[in-house]
């Protein structure tokens, strides 16, 4: 009764905390016009626009020859943080990858936070589905490429329009247990009918208005029984095709469901990361090239050494790194897999720029398993803004 | 510090001088099957390459994948430009060499459909064929060869007594095939390309591999694919017609016209006794040709210039054992084109460790496949098998060098 209360407190609070008007010379030309946005008006602390950038330079050899030798910004993203009141926040995130060859609203959320154990959150979410797709900024990463796992069966970023709660229980002074929950579009049928490769998450990507109008639901659960460790466990799950319309019926209900666990150990100086995903698609019978399993994980180990190394850059340190990668788009049969390994040392020379220099070694298998090789030296820099 | 530096400049010094074991080693020349000819000129190389990626191109459903298909991809059927597996073969049907069974969905049973239309079935009362798909490289050195080279083998009535009688399948090309093309034309034309030489031109060959195989129209066919026995609906693809352009479908013909042959395995002294039982003792090249010759052509490397194929490409009885009773142009349902034999040297490499041989891939081995020859290389296959163990070795190394 006493939340009940609460609840009813704080949303009157927020509805009736419009501008005061106390003198004729404050009143705006136009209501609600240019000058009269809540951002101008009302907002407190204000807008806190942040970023990173991404800028690498590749050198890829397949089968020996020269596949690409390139210099690419990978990415810029523009952060905006509004508190908009003490309970409610909005957050946005845009990104231009490739040049601004792609431009997408990657977030775009407003919190309301009714207890820290329960929050709402409404928008274009981050789906929580592998720890990975929720905390994956280039300059926070010790490797340039992004996980196989966690852009080939869950494909990050995965962000999609959803509604649901999220918050975070203390069982213990050292402890604690989060939940996001969220309904959302879910995917499309682009999982099999956009990729030539067959079935790929990475295509049904984009529902941004759901086209079966039945909602999927995504949820993650993370367990930190200390500071330095948390465990995560999550799945995506709803139908992703056209099935009904009209009120008729005219294909089978097909499910694509991800499940995902997660892990991040801190301890000392090295940092232990992994993540695994399943990907279970019910595909139509009758065309018989598309996969019905997919799986993969990463495991990666980094350690950091000369901390202060360089006296006019006191903050500054190296890493070394190294990550194993798997990835089978066909749990079903032989081939069709990708695994990967890369080493790199990284320099940073303040916590948020990192210069990273990476070895990469593919072993790829195609549908019939024959095998193919691929290497790739890359050098990158990342920074937040 | 020293230490520090001393590991950084190993590191460096290691990366550098091993460059190439940590970059991945190219292949030996000739080790592959999806290699273009040596010292093309630039703009056939750039050729080859847009046609590279239209072969190793998968079609997605919404890139007009079917309604009816066997695969989604030329490369899919022909892994590494190579042959195919059991896997990967189809079903061809027809009622007879005049009657393809067109009102049933022949001549090729598409297996495979798009979401929500219904996959071919085998219609009953027709006569059936199993292809194993063929390997591309080389096709256009058989191209180059002269016609009047071809025929010049042909024995139809076995004049010279030798019990071997090659013959040319004549088939109609395709009206849309140019005249320009080799095997374009009106009337009758030398088939060359197919399991029992049943197609005259590469373009006709790569218009229907697109269009029955992977059910992509083209501006040469421009009509889908129906399933029509079951009820010729073409719901679901909903991609314009034609799907892709006549120039996707040249730069595929160009591409596979430019795919080398492999290079065949150093010689040694078994490989050579082994092609001397081959060539005299065994008469296997009487059907298998060990060389034949282009005539002129506008690229250097088809310009007369020797083909080592070891095919007459004409077409010889193969006995009951290997018939399929399914007349295919004026072939007979137990005539066979005789199969090239270049490219067995490195086929496992292609079909994860596995080898197939023959029209359908029965066989898994050279001995196998020799076994089963029948009709005209009945004599052939029986001095084969009164060969001792080691003499049989010989053979079977001189073939797998090839």
């Amino acid at each position: 009764m006493n939340r009940l209360i609460l609840v009813t407190v704080i949303l009157s609070a927020a509805v009736f905390a419009s501008p005061s008007m106390s003198t004729p010379e404050s009143r705006p030309l136009v209501s609600g016009g240019i000058y009269d946005k809540p951002f101008i008006t009302n907002v407190r602390g204000g807008v806190r626009i942040g970023g990173y950038v991404d800028a690498q330079f590749r050198y890829e050899r397949e089968e020996g020859v020269l596949d690409e030798a390139t210099f690419g910004l990978e990415r810029i993203n523009l952060f905006t943080y509004t508190p908009v009141s003490d309970r409610v926040r909005v957050a946005a995130e845009l990104e231009f990858e490739e040049g601004g060859e792609e431009i997408k609203i990657e977030l775009a959320i407003i919190d309301f936070e009714i207890h820290h154990a329960l929050t709402f959150r409404g928008g274009i979410i981050l789906s929580p589905l592998g720890r990975f797709n929720l905390a994956h900024d280039s300059p926070a990463n010790e490797l340039t490429d992004r996980p196989l796992v966690s852009t080939q069966i869950i494909p990050a970023t995965l962000s999609e329009p959803g509604m649901g709660f999220y918050g975070a229980f203390y069982p213990s002074s050292g402890s604690r247990v989060t939940y996001e929950a969220y309904a959302t579009n879910g995917f499309h049928a682009g999982i099999i009918e956009d990729s030539p490769d067959g079935t790929r998450f990475t295509a049904g990507k984009g529902n941004w208005e759901d086209n079966n109008a039945r909602p999927s639901f995504v949820s993650r659960i993370g367990v930190s029984p200390m500071p330095m460790a948390e465990f995560g466990i999550s799945i995506h799950t709803g139908p992703y095709n056209e099935f009904e319309v009209e009120g008729l019926e005219v294909d089978a209900k097909r499910n694509a469901t991800l499940f995902a666990l997660d892990t991040e150990i801190d301890w000392r100086y090295f940092r232990l990361t992994g993540e695994y995903a399943r990907g279970d698609i019910d595909v139509p019978v009758e065309s018989a090239v598309f996969q019905e399993n997919q799986q993969g994980f990463y495991a990666e180990l980094s350690g950091k050494f000369a901390a202060g190394l360089f006296s006019a850059l006191p903050g500054s340190y190296f890493s070394g790194v190294g990550r194993f990668d798997f990835v089978d788009f066909d749990s079903d049969t032989d081939g069709d897999s990708h695994r990967r390994l890369t080493v790199g040392i990284n320099f940073r020379p303040a916590g948020d720029t990192v210069f990273k220099l990476d070895w990469q070694r593919n072993w790829s298998r195609d549908a019939f398993n024959i095998e193919g090789n691929s290497a790739a030296v890359l050098f990158s820099t990342a920074s937040y803004f | 510090m020293l230490l520090r530096t001393l590991l950084l400049s190993t590191c460096l010094l290691v990366l550098t001088t091993a460059c190439d074991t940590l970059l991945t080693e190219t292949p030996p020349a000739g080790d592959d099957f999806e290699s273009p000819f040596d010292d093309l000129p630039p703009a056939l190389n750039a050729a080859f390459l847009a046609g590279d990626a239209n072969f190793e191109r998968p079609f997605s459903v919404n890139d007009g994948l079917g309604p009816l298909f066997n695969n989604v991809s030329c490369a899919g059927c022909h892994p590494g430009d190579g042959r195919g597996s059991p896997e990967q073969a189809l079903f061809r049907f027809s009622r007879s060499a005049t009657d393809l069974a067109l009102d049933l969905g022949g001549p090729q049973l598409q297996d495979k459909a798009i979401p929500g239309i219904m996959p071919e079935e085998i219609p009953a009362g027709v006569n059936v064929s199993l292809r194993l798909p063929p390997p591309v490289f080389g096709v256009g050195l058989i191209e180059a060869i002269p016609e009047e080279s071809i025929l010049a083998n042909e024995d139809p009535a076995d004049n010279d007594g030798d019990g071997i009688s090659g013959r040319a399948n004549w088939v109609g090309a395709a009206e849309f095939v140019p005249v320009t093309e080799i095997g374009g034309g009106p009337g009758l034309q030398l088939g060359r390309f197919g399991r029992k030489a049943n197609v005259s031109s590469l373009v006709g060959q790569i218009v229907g591999a697109y269009h029955q195989d992977m059910g992509i129209t083209s501006d040469f066919r421009p009509e889908e694919d129906l399933n029509l026995s079951g009820g010729g609906s073409s719901i679901g693809d909903d991609v314009p017609d034609p799907e892709i352009p006549a120039s996707t479908v040249m730069e595929t013909v160009v591409y596979v016209r430019l795919l080398a042959p492999p290079k065949p395995g150093p010689s040694t002294d078994n490989v050579e006794r082994g092609r001397d039982r081959f060539m005299n003792s065994l008469k296997c090249a009487s059907c298998h040709v060990p060389m034949m010759k282009t005539g002129p052509n506008d690229i250097s490397a088809l310009d007369e210039v020797d083909v080592h194929l070891y095919s007459d490409l004409l077409l010889h009885d193969m006995g009951p054992e290997l018939a399929d009773n399914r007349e295919d142009g004026s072939a007979s349902g137990t005539e066979w084109k005789t199969a090239p034999l270049w490219g067995t040297r490195i086929i496992e490499a292609f079909l994860n460790g596995q080898s197939f041989f023959l029209h359908d891939g029965r066989a898994t081995s050279i001995h196998e496949a020799i076994v089963l020859h029948g009709g005209e290389a009945e004599a052939s296959r029986n001095a084969y098998l009164a060969l001792s163990d080691e003499e049989r070795s010989t053979v079977i190394d001189f073939v797998k060098n090839r």
